[in-house]
């Protein structure tokens, strides 16, 4: 494959590439590197070795030391990675998607289809994307609580089914229902750019002469739309897509540190961080609640820019020879 | 022999910020089984968005067919509903582009696009549909057909694909071929190539063809009938030998006049047609051709001459005689 050895060639993917594979190897290997108690009822839920306030650091027990709460960090960091990446590519995936179709077909039609279909795209795009989440978050979490939402349980239950493989039949676990509020919030905020660049690019693509030639041997509209145009339009989405992957995860770091997304003691980033929240002032002495999954969080993001980017190098023919900037 | 195709008084504008362009100005034509007619004109003219509008390819907005009939076959392929024209386009209406190099899709395969008419007209099979592929590959001349499904349009060569777009075209075996300049972009080696291929393949499956162009040395070896278009309306129409031999319209006069021939022993200097062709931002009043005709009489001033047959194999549009410079 011509696309993967270039890929390889170039410095700064290549190392973006093992950043990624090292990701993956944990997340694969998590219950080797960091063994889940036999009790566990959930192995995403970090052990405690105690319930004392005081933070430890690194010890030989606790290689990275325990958070308040002796919550074992290595054991959170570990397991995070999951969360990291089912949570990063499910909304990146879900988000895609609605954008793709979206964008595919106001590009397409055109018309008043595309001038409603933007115009909801803009009021989408009106709200600050951070607030935005935060606010639905939190409104979502309360409509759950008390359990009168048929819809948003649709939606819940086939995010579920998505994130954590788990059938629809079955109830919402609450562990999950933050988590997967979090992420409903992101989604509902993050499609745009993707419809709006996938429009631009059906825009253009639809005036070359084998969207013609698809309609002159007699193709359906969605035929012609979706295998002869979109195949050509996507590949902008795609780069924008794996670039987004760590930046959703950032978001949803957020979201956890603010105590909206992952419940306290899942594994999950960003809501590691925020246990740090308490010991702010004395941070120099309790770094080790930050620095790891600080670390891996900045690690994960780097890893899906440096991959973004190469796919954007190699996948663009204008960028082409140009070296790596 | 049967009709199968009669266009009559088709008429098409488009609407642009400057006002509303008249690029088809009542063209009728009519189409034997079997038959060749050829289409020539200048660029604009309206050659290609004559057969365009007849085949409901024009892009409205801005586009619109605003009058006219167009039978295939006895139905109006102008009041077809959407389904049913999608069902004529490809299978039994087939088109050749001028431009092989844009014409396939840069991300999928020769065959996969070269048997995709029977994938949506015949319901064929993946496996079926490539062998018909296969074979018309083969029919059109591409060396080891089988092999090149799998490549994709950059592989080809611009005549190779020029071949591989008339495959496209014959695969589900249209009664009709329309072909909008399809040599043009090539080199005259490949065109003749594609002529004589054409001519073969007309010869084997019988279908009729319109063939589009402005080289009128082409047209003389492949069709039975030439129409000449200018400013949107055919101006002349004849049996070809008829129409070279004695063409009747200034404007068919000015274009044979302007081409080099092989059988002419003196030098003689090509005669260029002085102006420009109109922009037709109305609807002619007069003669399209008036302002840059030399036989021009006040006749030409008041009213558009409409097509009149001088004998049944001979049409012009003209009022004046160019043998004696007066009206008829």
């Amino acid at each position: 494959m011509d696309v993967v050895r270039r890929l390889l060639k170039n410095p700064t993917s290549l190392l973006g590439i093992i950043l990624l594979l090292g990701f993956v190897f944990v997340a694969i290997a998590a219950p080797v590197i960091a063994p889940p108690a036999k009790s566990s009822r959930n192995v995403y839920l970090i052990p405690r070795d105690g319930f004392g306030n005081q933070p430890k650091p690194p010890n030989e027990k606790h290689i990275m030391g325990t958070t308040e709460g002796q919550y074992d960090i290595l054991y959170g960091v570990v397991w995070g990675t999951r969360t990291a990446f089912r949570v990063g590519i499910v909304i990146t995936l879900i988000t895609t998607l609605i954008g793709l179709i979206i964008g595919s077909l106001a590009g397409f039609y055109g018309g008043w289809v595309d001038e409603v279909l933007m115009r909801i795209t803009e009021v989408f795009l009106v709200f600050p994307f951070l607030l935005a989440a935060i606010t639905l978050t939190s409104v979502l979490q309360t409509v759950y609580g008390r359990g009168e939402a048929n819809f948003l349980v649709v939606l819940a239950k086939g995010l579920a089914l998505l994130t954590f493989g788990q059938s629809p039949a079955k109830d919402l676990d609450p562990i999950q229902i933050q988590i997967l509020t979090g992420m409903l919030a992101i989604i509902v905020f993050g499609w745009m750019t993707y419809a709006r660049v996938i429009r631009g690019n059906i825009l253009s693509v639809k005036e070359y002469e084998y969207a013609l030639a698809a309609r002159l041997i007699g193709a359906s509209d969605m035929r012609i739309l979706f295998r002869h145009l979109l195949p050509n339009a996507v590949f902008p989405v795609l780069v924008l897509a794996s670039m987004d992957i760590g930046s959703y995860v950032l978001t949803f770091a957020a979201l956890s540190f603010l105590g909206l997304g992952a419940q306290r003691g899942y594994a999950d980033w960003g809501q590691m961080i925020s246990f740090a929240r308490s010991w702010i002032p004395s941070l120099g002495q309790y770094w080790f609640i930050v620095v790891y999954p600080g670390l891996a969080i900045i690690l994960f993001v780097l890893a899906w820019n440096l991959v973004g980017d190469a796919l954007r190098d190699v996948l663009d023919p204008r960028m082409r020879g140009r070296g790596n900037d | 022999m049967t009709e199968i195709l009669s266009v009559q008084g088709l008429e098409t504008q488009f609407r642009t910020r400057e006002g509303i362009v008249h690029a088809v100005n009542g063209v009728s034509f009519n189409l034997d089984e079997g038959e060749t007619l050829g289409i020539v004109g200048e660029s604009g003219c309206g050659k290609s968005v004559s057969v365009m509008s007849m085949l409901r390819l024009i892009p409205s907005p801005p586009g619109q067919v605003v009058a006219g009939k167009a039978l295939y076959q006895g139905k109006d392929l102008l009041k077809m509903t959407d389904d049913e024209i999608r069902h004529v386009r490809g299978a039994q209406i087939s088109m050749v582009f001028q431009d092989p190099m844009t014409f396939f899709n840069p991300v999928l395969t020769i065959g996969k696009q070269v048997s995709e008419p029977l994938e949506i007209h015949n319901g064929m099979n993946k496996k079926m549909a490539y062998e018909r592929a296969a074979k018309v590959l083969e029919m059109v001349g591409i060396p080891k057909a089988k092999e090149r499904l799998e490549d994709y349009p950059h592989q080809f060569s611009g005549g190779m694909r020029q071949r591989v777009m008339i495959a496209m075209a014959l695969i589900t075996n249209p009664q009709l071929l329309i072909a909008d300049e399809p040599t043009t972009a090539l080199d005259v080696t490949i065109q003749a190539q594609i002529v004589e291929l054409v001519q073969r393949l007309r010869e084997e499956l019988g279908m009729a063809i319109i063939w589009i162009t402005h080289d009128l040395g082409i047209i003389a070896g492949l069709a039975k009938r030439v129409a000449v278009m200018y400013g949107g309306c055919i101006v002349e129409e004849a049996e070809v030998k008829e129409l070279y031999a004695n063409p009747m319209h200034p404007y068919t006069r000015g274009l044979l006049g302007s081409l080099p021939r092989m059988d002419e022993s003196d030098h003689r200097r090509l005669v260029s047609i002085d102006g420009m062709p109109p922009i037709l931002m109305e609807k002619p009043k007069s003669c399209p051709f008036l302002s840059r005709c030399t036989y021009a009489v006040d006749h030409c001033k008041t009213e558009n001459p409409a097509l009149k047959s001088l004998s049944p194999n001979h049409k012009v549009a003209c009022w004046v005689d160019p043998n004696t410079g007066r009206e008829f």
